[in-house]
């Protein structure tokens, strides 16, 4: 089997997809011991050398410029012999491309020219960031409306996962509208820097957490099973903060740099921590990671 | 002669590709616009790609034609919500779809979508005002995304645990001045037209002015007229149920207004099916009143609500010619 399957990874900016590229390319084409691997190198290497240099340095890479669209094309395969050979197509581009699309309602021709290849997308929230957008709350809202008479400033910035709700319905509406045959969309929702979540919600799933702090994308993801797969996965691509913890940071450069990190999902119906950072990007190209994953025990 | 055109230092301003300003703000008058003619040099060229090779339908309000793909897709509930100029209209919308954001309708109904999410987002933050001065006459058919806002439709879709379905729930934005334009003159019946489509009809009531001795004469009696003219004018099908919602629960008190029973028997005296509800759509109480009260009761009301079944006669004519008799067998 030899076919294209494309991935996008979505997500505004500081949402955590480039550091998550970093260290898929470091797992696929050095660390190779998960579902996914490097099947030579891409044409472009530039870009993913440098954000996988940055990372195995002991430094998170630093955000996409604004202006750089960058598309590659990563040659891969499956770990087991015979499996699919194919290229992942993943853009690279800066969040603001995203809350571009969401704000004009409209995405340029390099968009639509590969969507007919797209067979899953990777959503990436990022708890901790600066960038992340909470719900409007009732609060706020009575302020607006129940008295009329105050008037505060409010933020044009949309709530992280009104966008997020937004990108999804706009890629199944592109897909309907070119009669795409690549099959049901899959959509991964990412959580990234997870092991920076406080204790009780680490402990838990990725979903929950949507539940809880993203209730809006949580119910959609409850209600369209069918027309689109969703999975929903936990990343933390270091195993802790590169930035702020010395001693952590000593530890992750002094060790395996390519080792380190992990990743939670359920694609099985219960909690799971894999080493696999090459996982929910198998997932999103339609592959049965779980399934890989036996075959390649079994031999 | 060249056509004046404008580019907009705001990187998300539509004004070069649509002439219209976002912030609504006249294109000679607008602080961070500038006429792009003086040498085709000067203009900011487009970056590689940019341009749009996909416009997705319009997130901020649907046109009637929008709407319409809506529809094909399964059966919409479509919701009209008529009532004066700060009676609650834009409030219920706007608890309606926080409601939705915070899983406040679960655990019968859950989020499944929005094709009008920028739309209430807006609404939300009191972003997107009517324009002062003229409105439009009728719904459009069509709506840009950079167009400002026009009497439309907002677009949720609900997933329903009772009978696992989904529902499509298509919501009119009006302008109040066009429910007191109705009551005024009854030539403005003609911009209801798209009333007889509804699975519903909302009439926002200011219970605060039924609570007032010195409005509530005048406001029960407006509330009797706008009833005639549907009837009337409007012609509205008597098979389409109408809710009296009194609105601002949190400050008036969780009872129906004095008065409002009135109006309700005065609609069924009229041949329709008729209830008065009362919602808080945000409350400054919320410990008596909860935010959004009321809400989730008048949409099940009217998403369960199983019209009449028409009771057609059934017209058997003779037929010319019998083969049971011809065959011997009658």
């Amino acid at each position: 089997m030899d076919t294209d399957r494309g991935v996008l990874l979505v997500g505004g900016p500081d949402m955590g997809k480039t550091n998550y590229l970093a260290r898929l390319w470091g797992a696929a084409y050095k660390f190779k011991t998960g579902i996914l691997r490097a099947d030579g190198l891409p044409d472009d290497l530039e870009h993913l050398d440098a954000i996988l240099s940055s990372l195995i340095s002991g430094k998170f890479a630093e955000r996409t410029n604004p202006n750089d669209h960058w598309h590659c094309e990563i040659p891969l395969k499956v770990a087991s012999d015979g499996g699919f050979r194919g290229k992942l197509i993943v853009p690279d581009c800066p969040g603001e491309e995203w809350q571009r699309i969401y704000k004009k309602n409209e995405w340029s021709e390099t968009w639509e020219n590969r969507i007919d290849e797209v067979r899953g997308c990777l959503c990436f929230v990022r708890p901790n960031s600066k960038e992340l957008q909470a719900p409007l709350d009732w609060m706020t809202c009575w302020k607006l409306f129940g008295s009329g008479t105050i008037d505060i400033p409010m933020t044009e910035k949309t709530p992280t996962q009104v966008e997020m709700v937004h990108w999804i319905q706009c890629l199944q509406y592109a897909k309907r509208a070119r009669k795409s045959r690549t099959g049901k969309l899959r959509v991964g929702v990412v959580v990234s820097a997870w092991d920076a979540l406080p204790g009780n919600i680490r402990n838990g799933t990725p979903l929950r957490y949507l539940e809880s702090d993203l209730p809006l994308l949580h119910q959609f993801i409850a209600s369209n099973s069918r027309t689109c797969d969703f999975a929903t996965f936990g990343v933390s691509i270091a195993g802790g903060d590169l930035k702020e913890d010395e001693d952590f940071r000593k530890g992750y450069q002094q060790g395996d740099p390519f080792a380190a990190g992990y990743v939670i999902h359920e694609l099985g119906g219960e909690r799971e921590e894999s080493p696999d950072h090459t996982l929910p990007v198998a997932w999103a190209m339609g592959l049965d990671p779980l399934a890989l994953a036996s075959q390649a025990a079994a031999s | 002669m060249t056509t004046l055109r404008y580019v907009c230092s705001k990187p998300d301003c539509t004004i070069a590709a649509t002439g219209k300003c976002l912030e609504l703000h006249e294109p000679a008058e607008c602080p961070n616009a500038r006429a792009a003619t003086a040498s085709p040099a000067e203009e900011i060229p487009a970056a590689p790609g940019r341009e749009a090779a996909r416009i997705f339908p319009p997130a901020t309000e649907l046109g009637l034609k929008d709407a319409l793909a809506v529809m094909q897709g399964g059966y919409a509930h479509l919701i009209a919500i008529l009532g004066a100029t700060d009676a609650g209209k834009t409030c219920m919308l706007n608890a309606l779809y926080l409601l939705a954001s915070h899983a406040g309708l679960a655990p019968r109904f859950r989020f499944a979508g929005s094709l009008t999410l920028a739309g209430f987002e807006l609404r939300t933050r009191r972003l997107r005002k009517w324009r002062n001065g003229k409105l439009p006459d009728q719904l459009a058919d069509h709506t840009t995304h950079a167009d400002p806002r026009n009497p439309g439709l907002l677009h949720l879709a609900l997933s329903d645990s009772v009978g696992s379905r989904r529902i499509e729930l298509l919501l009119t934005d009006l302008p109040g001045e066009w429910t007191t334009g109705l009551i005024k003159q009854a030539q403005r019946a003609e911009r209801f037209e798209f009333l007889q489509r509804a699975d519903g009809l909302v009439i926002a009531v200011d219970s605060k002015k039924l609570r007032d001795a010195g409005q509530k004469h005048a406001e029960l009696l407006s509330l009797e007229h706008l009833v005639d003219r549907l009837a009337d004018a409007v012609k509205l099908d008597r098979r389409i149920p109408i809710f009296f919602v009194a609105c601002k629960a949190d400050s008036s008190g969780v009872e129906i207004p004095p008065g409002l029973e009135r109006v309700v028997a005065h609609t069924q005296n009229k041949g329709y099916v008729a209830h008065a509800v009362v919602v808080a759509s945000f409350s400054h109480n919320p410990e008596e009143v909860a935010n959004g009260h009321g809400i989730q009761a008048l949409v099940e009301a009217i998403v369960d609500y199983q019209p009449p079944k028409l009771a057609i006669p059934v017209h058997r004519p003779e037929p010319k010619r019998s083969f049971g008799r011809s065959l011997g067998t009658t």
